[in-house]
């Protein structure tokens, strides 16, 4: 069931960085594909009714595997970083050029480069 | 340009000290619920974003300058760097854990590491958010 | 913490990682003394750490160093051995010389020195990583600096360029993450090693504490090495997009073509074959011979589309971008036949390229900013005010089209070695053919009458040009070395390929010796006929009809949505053929 929902937000993701115009609607699809990868991830040894990964005393019976939660911090951080640097781009390009529509931007950058 | 309402403006700095106080419960409680430095930086930063963010121009209150946010980020960065270093003379290795195994609470460094990653983290993002917001927002009013 | 191993891999890193710091606090002083001194920090700390790790590298030992202490598969290990050291001297050449033509202009301050030692220092951590995640963050790292630098000239085209590599990779390194994540469901760990020993059914010491990992557990008792092709497939995705292999290629020229020249030497010089590096740390540990196959046609059709591209090209940096992706090209496809002889074939190649590309680079980058254009077609005879940079680019363009007694053209013999038996080798021979013609083509800037307007603008020099004599001097001290290097690598190619062969495969005693005829009769004819047909075709482009044609081919260009499309459909191709065959 989970599966099913982060296969939607994939296709969500993929619609939104393809089919938009809007540089920001691709920014907004590539952070949605960024979060569906990341819950993909942290589903990996969850398992319903077991414990989080606290030692506390008895040693016995499974925890859900820490390892990936930190790998998708580092990954989180690391998608908001990108996404930092690409709104900041995105806010240089509106100055330079007026518009956020990709085909737009590319007719100037045709013009200015001939 | 929408003018912001009252509401807007009188909600969001009401609520921010919660939201910053929300960001400290997490950062302190990182080691046992879920939490953490990076987590309780994040709503540290949204808690300084969103006055920015609902307040009227004319009413609008630099809480934290760029450059203190940017000494804060600093600050943080070098404090975990220090924290590191601590780890080499210890046991040798960056970041290991100089305490003793046996000092309770068991998770000390745990806790001061969250404390330094929920600095940098904060202010890092806060500066990144308000930088953008404060610029968009001058330029608006020129 | 035994010291004297160890000690080489973290300084190793740290060199890069220091200067990158000192820059950054150089933005607050006043002088620029801070530059010079970042840069001798970064280059005598490697050139130190590649000299203390020489007798064990050499001696086919490698020198390992765990973060923090955790042993494998627990901790992320990072470590120096053959592979990575001679990657490493690569890399110092190329940002040295990197460095030094960007001496020549003041606009380049503390931040772009800051964001080029840190895309070195991650250049570094992908060389000496051995963790799979640890790639990860190193390779977003670079992309990260890649951005700022790439853009760094605040031009429309730069920042426009800068967001399409943006995308391009944030969508490939996604799916690398899920390759990841299918690795790690397999396996239970991240270390390289201790995936590919779980993977090969080989028992590994995992799991030794009370804390079971459910997910590795439940997935190694319910066995599913079909998965482990699928996952292989996602993380080629995601590195053959950084890569530059097509059809992910298309962030590439615009990137190169829109930054500044000393970014794009290093770019193309060995940021886009770092990943390469990665992806063969990795296919080192898990076999996978399908992919390997479709790897090499791969290889070879995007040699071919490169060379095509670039034929038609008026931009002389676009040119050369295109050029880097057909040279990958050939690198990958060497890569993909693997054996001694395939994966030798593969560094040679990576060495000459990243050697003769920059220098074409830095050579080109310099005539066509001071000439105020890049266009092919109207700058003609540079060679009367640029007599040196004539000189360094002769002898690039003749490395890449395969002259005798250049780097190039004994890469191209290594390669052949390797391909000879294989139906993809003859597109390589085209794409060879197609090599020559357009830096024939690309040296007619050198030659001919300068007209007018460009006269004008040879003898007003650029504002932000600093005419001291040490930044004149410097750059022609990193072209003259990499210069010696491309003649090195031609003249004496026996002694580097058996140095390649014992830093890869251990001691000489043990390595397997191959003969190899470096100047026979076959190998000058083939170089002969190709730069001849190469010299014909490119006669034709320079005609009105070849000039039209170009045109017509040029405006075929892709936009980002385009790119983007070519992207998902490549990847999805390519995950197809990593699921049926395994």
């Amino acid at each position: 069931m989970i599966k099913l929902l982060i296969v939607v937000l994939i296709c969500i993701g993929l619609w939104g960085i393809l089919a938009s115009k809007s540089l920001i609607k691709k920014i907004i699809g590539l952070s949605i594909l960024n979060s569906a990868v990341i819950v993909l991830f942290i589903l990996a040894g969850r398992i319903d009714g077991i414990r989080a990964p606290i030692l506390t005393g008895d040693q016995t019976g499974a925890v859900v595997d820490p390892i990936p939660q930190a790998l998708m911090l580092t990954a989180i951080v690391v998608g908001l970083s990108v996404t930092a640097v690409a709104l900041i781009l995105a806010v240089k390009i509106h100055r330079t050029c007026g518009s956020l529509d990709i085909r737009e931007i590319e007719e100037a950058a045709d013009e200015s480069s001939e | 340009m929408r003018t912001k309402t009252d509401m807007l403006d009188v909600a969001s700095r009401k609520i921010a000290p919660y939201v910053l106080l929300f960001g400290c419960y997490l950062i302190s409680n990182g080691h046992l619920s879920p939490g953490g430095g990076f987590q309780g930086g994040v709503v540290l930063a949204s808690g300084l974003v969103l006055p920015a963010l609902g307040c009227r121009w004319e009413r609008r209150e630099d809480l934290l300058s760029n450059l203190s946010l940017s000494i804060g980020e600093t600050a943080g960065f070098i404090l975990l760097l220090f924290i590191g270093i601590i780890g080499i003379t210890a046991s040798g290795y960056f970041l290991a854990d100089p305490f003793p195994a046996t000092a309770r609470p068991h998770a000390w460094f745990i806790v001061i590491l969250n404390f330094a990653i929920g600095l940098k983290v904060g202010a890092g993002i806060g500066l990144l958010c308000l930088l953008l917001i404060r610029e968009s927002l001058e330029a608006d009013h020129d | 913490m035994n010291l004297q191993n160890e000690l080489p891999v973290i300084l190793l890193l740290f060199a890069p990682l220091t200067a990158a710091i000192i820059s950054l606090v150089g933005k607050f002083l006043p002088r620029r003394g801070y530059i010079i001194f970042s840069f001798l920090i970064w280059l005598l700390g490697s050139l130190y750490a590649l000299y203390l790790s020489a007798p064990a590298v050499f001696a086919g030992k490698s020198l390992w160093y765990s973060l923090g202490g955790w042993a494998e598969p627990y901790g992320i290990n990072l470590s120096i051995d053959g592979l990575t050291w001679i990657a490493t001297l690569t890399d110092v050449l190329i940002g040295s010389a990197a460095w030094l033509a960007s001496r020549r202009y003041s606009r380049f301050g503390a931040v772009f020195y800051f964001f080029f030692f840190m895309a070195l220092f991650s250049l570094q951590g992908i060389l000496c990583s051995r963790d799979i995640f640890n790639l990860f963050i190193w390779f977003e790292v670079l992309s990260l600096s890649s951005f700022l630098l790439i853009s760094y000239d605040r031009t429309l085209i730069s920042r426009l360029a800068a967001m399409r590599y943006l995308l391009l990779s944030s969508m490939s390194i996604l799916l690398f993450l899920t390759g990841v994540w299918i690795l790690y469901q397999l396996s239970g760990t991240l270390a390289l090693e201790t995936i590919g020993a779980t993977l090969q059914s080989v028992p590994s010491q995992t799991a030794e504490y009370g804390l079971t990992h459910a997910a590795g557990n439940a997935a190694r008792d319910a066995g599913l090495p079909g998965a482990a092709g699928l996952s292989l497939a996602l993380i080629s995705v995601g590195i053959l997009t950084r890569a530059a292999i097509i059809p992910f290629h298309t962030w590439l020229p615009d990137a190169h073509a829109a930054a500044p020249y000393p970014v794009s030497a290093l770019l193309s010089g060995f940021v886009i074959k770092a990943p390469m590096l990665a992806m063969w740390r990795i296919f080192d540990y898990i076999e996978f011979p399908m992919l390997m196959e479709g790897l090499i046609w791969l290889g070879g059709f995007c040699a071919l589309w490169g060379v095509g591209a670039a034929m038609v090209q008026n931009d002389a940096k676009k040119l050369l971008g295109y050029h880097s992706v057909s040279q990958m090209g050939y690198i990958l496809a060497a890569f993909g036949i693997g054996g001694s002889i395939g994966k030798s074939a593969a560094l040679f190649y990576i060495i000459a390229h990243a050697l003769f590309k920059s220098l074409l680079f830095l050579t080109v980058g310099h005539v066509t900013v001071r000439s105020g254009t890049r266009n092919v077609y109207t700058i003609r005879g540079l060679s009367k005010f640029f007599p040196h940079y004539t000189v360094a680019f002769l002898i690039g363009a003749a490395a890449i089209s395969g002259f005798p007694l250049l780097a190039g053209f004994t890469g191209k013999v290594l390669v052949s070695e390797a391909l000879h038996l294989h139906k993809a080798y003859y597109l390589l021979l085209l794409a060879g053919v197609g090599t020559a013609a357009s830096f024939f083509k690309l040296s007619t800037i050198f030659f001919g009458k300068t007209s007018d307007e460009h006269i004008l603008a040879l003898e007003s020099t650029p504002k932000d040009h600093l005419t001291t004599r040490r930044a004149r001097i410097a750059p022609n001290f990193g072209l003259m070395i990499i210069s010696a290097g491309c003649i090195l690598m031609g003249v004496f190619p026996s002694g580097i390929y058996r140095f390649i062969l014992m830093l890869l495969y251990g001691r000489p005693e043990s390595t397997p010796s191959v003969g190899i005829g470096w100047y026979t009769s076959t190998t000058l004819l083939k170089a002969g006929l190709s730069i001849a047909a190469g010299v014909l075709i490119a006669l034709f482009l320079l005609s009105p009809r070849g000039k039209q044609i170009s045109h017509t081919l040029r405006t075929l260009k892709a936009g980002l949505n385009g790119a983007l499309r070519m992207l998902v459909a490549g990847s999805i191709v390519l995950l197809f053929f990593g699921i049926i065959a395994y």
